[in-house]
């Protein structure tokens, strides 16, 4: 993407760089099934700076620039509104999935963005409705409650277990981590910079939330 | 054998790949078994006065209670289930016979959740139904399988006539790809 | 106007920099026809790789091409450039179309001769293979005269010769009709002067000839007649100059008149296809690629095996397209093709595995990128006029073949047992070349190989090789350019209601191989109905002679017949008639061939076939389409002046007139 004014190259690097943050954090979202913290400025700073470029691209069109021009502009214009749709898609399918493990939790609760928020608010009525209408409400009374716990005390909807695997590539030197916190053995391994490493998620989490690394 | 049912009804959705047609009977026949087995428990709880001491009233009791609780969370699956698996299918090429599948709540859900969607990319201003897949080029070849009708593109109107091939900017044309109208060539 | 060679990327240039510019489609109007599916294909591609945007309209008429253009006018007017392939160049189309003057029509058409208007159009653009140069030299301008109509059909200067004979067959009604019909057809008189070049030299011979003089004075009559003429029509404007014109005017009309008729009555096709054309201006915008040489050779193909090209042209086109190879294509040959045609002969021509021919293993995948993958390549080989002769046996692809048909009659017992003969002179056992061929013996194929050409001529055949390529794939197998040809007609089989099918499925057969190796099974179906058909019509019974041509009737046409006619193949269903005809010498000596056939309960089809272009073809051409003029109410014109479909009832009143040339 490139500002009007091109003489100011380190904006120009700071756009490419969020391009590949924006890349990198929808990547992470597909990666893992753990609700993550939503990126605001990333967000709407793009969709701003689309905007932005959509009207850059409809005003060159009048001047008789050189199609391919344009087109490379417009490509690139698709590619990255791609990147933001699939972000908020794989976000809110994540919520869809989980809807009922995060009525409870609040933590994450407070990763959701305001419209997400929002939006799960509105989806659980629905869900919990259509589930009455279908088979809850046929029931006698007192089994219709729906949080209820089984046998085993799982409570519905819980999410995968946190402890699985990830490949993680660190894109800054990671230092000492701990690659098991709950056994009583304690092993370290010194993640350098650009390396790949497979962790537990709960140990890697850490890292993913300050972009020190990211999933693949 | 209790259970049988729900679990067919589960294993039945697991085997199928799209949406196969709501079970409504199905449905109904493990209700009828939660009713069964409650009524049975609760005769059973007030024979014992809620006794549960004796292991083997405890132990029927809790075995009853256990069934219901797992045809329970069995249909609460496949109903979630079908949920997931409506929500993917829009995503993809519109299949009228879907329609047909569903029973009469899912439809309501269904649009529902259609509305949902649209308010939220309504607040995002981002349409989030479209560009479904990383586009590859910024033109596509399509050919028009269904008579459209006239479509307005970035370059004015367009008429799509049934037979005829059009090479049109992707983001004025996805939605009718997605709904079965236009065929890509390539 | 003409775009000459040399000014192909000029006038692709001007169309590219404006549709840039505005954002506007290109509409591309195509036919039913091989050459025509190459030739879209070539230019959507150059299309593509500038992204503007085109809609791609297939046409099976002009009546249909009339009504979708005035559709089109309605619904969105935003559209600058149209381009019409393989259609449009005999015919009037600004006028046939009513298109308004900013828009732009490119003709891509290798149909002669071209209709006056269009050359002087400065709306249509003809593109033309001749070069500035050699172009002035052999035809300058001709001017249009207005003498003829939106299809070309030249209306005597007086016809109240004819319109005599016409009153005394039709009623008041129709020719009340026809009066409207002159009056509608006509334009204003531009009388005007025009030379002729060497090409038409002959024409100024015949003209000067006073045998032929005396033949015209019988169409023409003399000017004190024309003052005379029964019907006249304050509205005819011709017939009000007529009477006003000095008597030298006149003569001057006669002549126009004369040249005019001529001129239209040789109907041709130039000496090249329109995919070599596109392939040309691809070429000259530094766009071409692989597989448009491919696909310009499966045009030129598709002419030749209409006979549309005579051999010396069609050799030159191959020489050209060899050389283009060589551009692609390094030269250097590996192990396998130490001489291009044993390889050609020797290889099967089915893939090893179909599940393999996937759009992108074999065509290179369509669209913008597409093109022959690296590993399949095009070799010039020498072929024998055997069709689908990789995809059958050899024993019955040579009793199907046109050659073998048309000079063995291979139907009849004494034709099978010739070919029997010939094979074994060959030295080839029958159970061999029963056998299909990729899995016939290789001592069989070189034998075939060394000897088949001189066992040929020792039958009389001394015509059986042709100049051609081949398609090799990287497991090996191989498809020829006439079998691709043969396979992809097949699909454009009219079948009823679904007849836009036909085309698309022509289409895909470009880029995907299934499609391809589907269309050579239905092409071995179509030369196996050939010969049924051929079987049944060649023989004396059947084909009725007159003074001046000779005449074929079906009264009734079975589905597969009509399937045939009402598509593309009637030519080379008529060709293989004509050449077996001519073969067995069934008559003496050679006379235009009229095939009258009825396809509906309300419609004959007819079309015919001039096998040279003797002083007493031309005669008849212009004899027929004063006889169609005339009944022109009850004639629809549908493929320029090819193919008439006449109203039920008149076909016998045309025999009628033909006959009492």
């Amino acid at each position: 993407m490139q500002a009007t004014s091109t003489t100011d190259t380190f904006q120009e690097q700071d756009i490419n760089y969020d391009v590949e943050r924006l890349r990198k954090w929808l990547v992470n979202e597909k990666c893992c099934n753990d609700i993550l913290p939503y990126q605001e400025e990333l967000v709407s700073g793009f969709a701003d700076l689309c905007e932005f470029q959509q009207s850059l691209v409809e005003t060159r069109a009048e001047k008789d620039e050189l199609a391919i021009v344009r087109n490379l502009k417009e490509m690139e214009l698709e590619r990255i509104r791609y990147l933001l749709k699939e972000y908020l898609r794989t976000r809110l399918r994540k919520i869809e999935n989980a809807l009922f493990y995060l009525w409870r939790d609040k933590e994450r609760w407070s990763w959701l963005s305001a419209a997400e928020a929002e939006y799960a608010k509105q989806l659980y009525p629905l869900i919990t409705t259509h589930f009455e209408r279908s088979f809850l409400g046929k029931l006698p009374e007192k089994l219709r409650a729906l949080d209820e716990r089984d046998g085993d005390h799982h409570s519905p909807g819980n999410l995968d277990d946190l402890d699985e695997f990830v490949f993680l590539y660190a894109t800054k030197e990671m230092g000492n981590v701990t690659t098991d916190p709950s056994s009583p053995v304690t092993s370290t391994i010194f993640i350098q910079k650009g390396e790949v490493v497979c962790l537990r998620y709960s140990v890697a989490k850490h890292y993913l939330l300050d972009e020190s690394a990211c999933l693949l | 054998m209790y259970g049988d049912q729900a679990t067919a009804l589960v294993h039945h959705l697991y085997k199928s790949s799209s949406l196969p047609p709501y079970k409504e009977d199905a449905v109904r026949q493990v209700v009828q078994e939660i009713d069964q087995l409650y009524a049975q428990l609760v005769q059973l709880l007030e024979k014992a006065n809620n006794d549960l001491s004796d292991p083997r009233i405890g132990g029927t009791a809790i075995f009853f209670h256990r069934v219901i609780l797992r045809n329970k969370r069995c249909v609460l699956a496949y109903l979630l289930h079908r949920f997931y698996r409506l929500r993917d299918s829009r995503y993809l090429v519109m299949d009228d016979r879907i329609e047909e599948n569903l029973s009469a709540s899912e439809q309501e859900l269904l649009t529902n959740y259609e509305q949902l969607v649209a308010t939220y990319s309504d607040k995002v201003q981002i349409d989030i139904s479209s560009s479904l897949y990383p586009p590859r080029a910024l033109y596509l070849e399509v050919k028009v399988l269904k008579d459209c009708g006239t479509i307005m593109t970035e370059n004015g109107p367009v008429h799509l006539r049934k037979d005829t091939l059009h090479y049109l900017k992707r983001t004025d044309i996805e939605l009718l790809i997605q709904q079965g109208y236009l065929l890509p060539t390539s | 106007m003409l775009v000459t060679r040399s000014k192909f990327a000029d006038v692709w240039n001007m169309m590219r920099k404006q549709c840039l510019r505005n954002n506007h489609p290109v509409l591309v109007f195509v036919t039913c026809t091989v050459d025509a599916v190459c030739s879209c294909k070539i230019l959507t591609e150059l299309l593509k790789r500038d992204f503007i945007s085109f809609q791609v309209y297939p046409v099976f008429s002009y009546a249909q091409l009339k009504q979708l253009f005035s559709q089109l006018d309605e619904k969105q007017s935003s559209w600058e450039f149209s381009l019409f392939i393989e259609l449009g160049a005999t015919v009037d189309l600004l006028q046939l179309l009513k298109a308004e003057m900013s828009k732009y029509l490119l003709v891509w058409d290798t149909q002669r001769p071209y209709h006056l208007r269009n050359l002087e159009s400065k709306n249509v653009f003809l593109f033309d293979r001749h070069s500035q140069e050699s172009w002035a030299k052999r035809v300058k301008t001709l001017p249009f005269v207005g003498l003829e109509n939106e299809f070309g059909f030249v209306r005597g200067p007086n016809n109240a010769f004819m319109m005599e004979d016409a009153a005394s067959l039709l009623d008041e009604e129709d020719e009340r009709e026809e009066e409207e019909d002159i009056s509608r057809e006509t334009d204003d008189e531009t009388v005007a002067s025009f030379h002729w070049d060497n090409e038409s030299c002959s024409l100024w011979d015949e003209l000067k000839d006073e045998e032929t003089n005396s033949r015209w004075e019988r169409w023409l009559p003399t000017i004190s007649r024309s003052n005379n003429t029964s019907n006249e029509d304050p509205n005819n404007p011709r017939q009000e100059h007529s009477i006003a014109m000095s008597p030298h005017e006149l003569e001057d009309t006669l002549k126009c008149s004369k040249e005019a008729l001529l001129y239209y009555a040789k109907l041709g096709w130039d000496a090249c296809s329109s995919s070599i054309l596109t392939y040309v201006l691809a070429r000259d915008i530094n766009q071409g690629t692989l597989s448009h040489v491919w696909l310009a050779i499966l045009g030129l193909t598709d002419h030749f095996l209409d006979n549309h090209i005579l051999k010396g042209d069609y050799e030159m086109q191959i020489s050209f397209l060899k050389t283009e190879l060589e551009r692609y294509q390094t030269t250097t040959t590996t192990e396998k093709e130490e001489d291009p045609s044993p390889l050609g002969m020797l290889s099967t021509s089915f893939p090893s595995c179909e599940n393999e021919m996937t759009s992108s293993d074999c065509f290179g995948g369509g669209g913008c990128g597409g093109g022959i993958d690296d590993k399949s390549r095009i070799v010039y080989s020498m072929e024998w006029k055997i069709e689908l002769m990789r995809h059958w046996t050899f024993y019955e692809s040579l009793m199907h073949s046109r050659l073998f048909v048309s000079h063995f009659a291979t139907w009849k017992q004494q034709g099978q047992r010739d070919v029997l003969e010939l094979l074994a002179i060959l030295g080839i056992p029958l159970k061999d070349a029963k056998q299909t061929w990729n899995h016939m013996n290789v001592r069989c194929k070189r034998l075939l190989q060394s000897k088949f050409p001189v066992a040929c001529r020792h039958f009389g055949l001394y015509d059986i090789c042709f100049p051609s390529f081949i398609r090799v794939f990287s497991d090996g197998s191989c498809f020829s350019a006439m079998d691709v040809v043969l396979a992809i007609r097949s699909s454009l089989l009219f079948s009823g209601e679904a007849y836009m099918d036909t085309f698309w499925k022509a289409y895909e057969s470009l880029i995907d191989a299934n499609v391809l190796v589907e269309g050579s099974h239905r092409a071995i179906n179509i030369q196996r109905y050939y010969m049924e058909e051929v079987a049944q019509v060649a023989n004396r019974q059947r084909i009725l002679s007159c003074k001046h041509f000779r005449y074929i009737m079906w009264k009734e046409c079975s589905q597969s017949l009509k399937a045939l006619l009402l598509s593309s193949l009637y030519r080379s269903f008529s060709l293989e008639i004509a050449e077996t005809l001519e073969q067995r010498n069934i008559f003496t000596g050679t006379k235009p061939l009229l095939f009258l056939a009825k396809i509906s309960e309300d419609e004959w089809q007819v079309w015919f076939l001039a096998s040279n272009d003797s002083r007493s073809c031309r005669y008849f051409l212009v004899h027929l389409q004063q006889s169609i003029l005339d009944m022109l109410a009850h004639v629809r014109v549908e493929q320029g002046r090819l193919v008439y479909y006449v109203e039920n009832g008149y076909e016998k009143i045309l025999l009628r007139k033909l006959q009492s040339l």
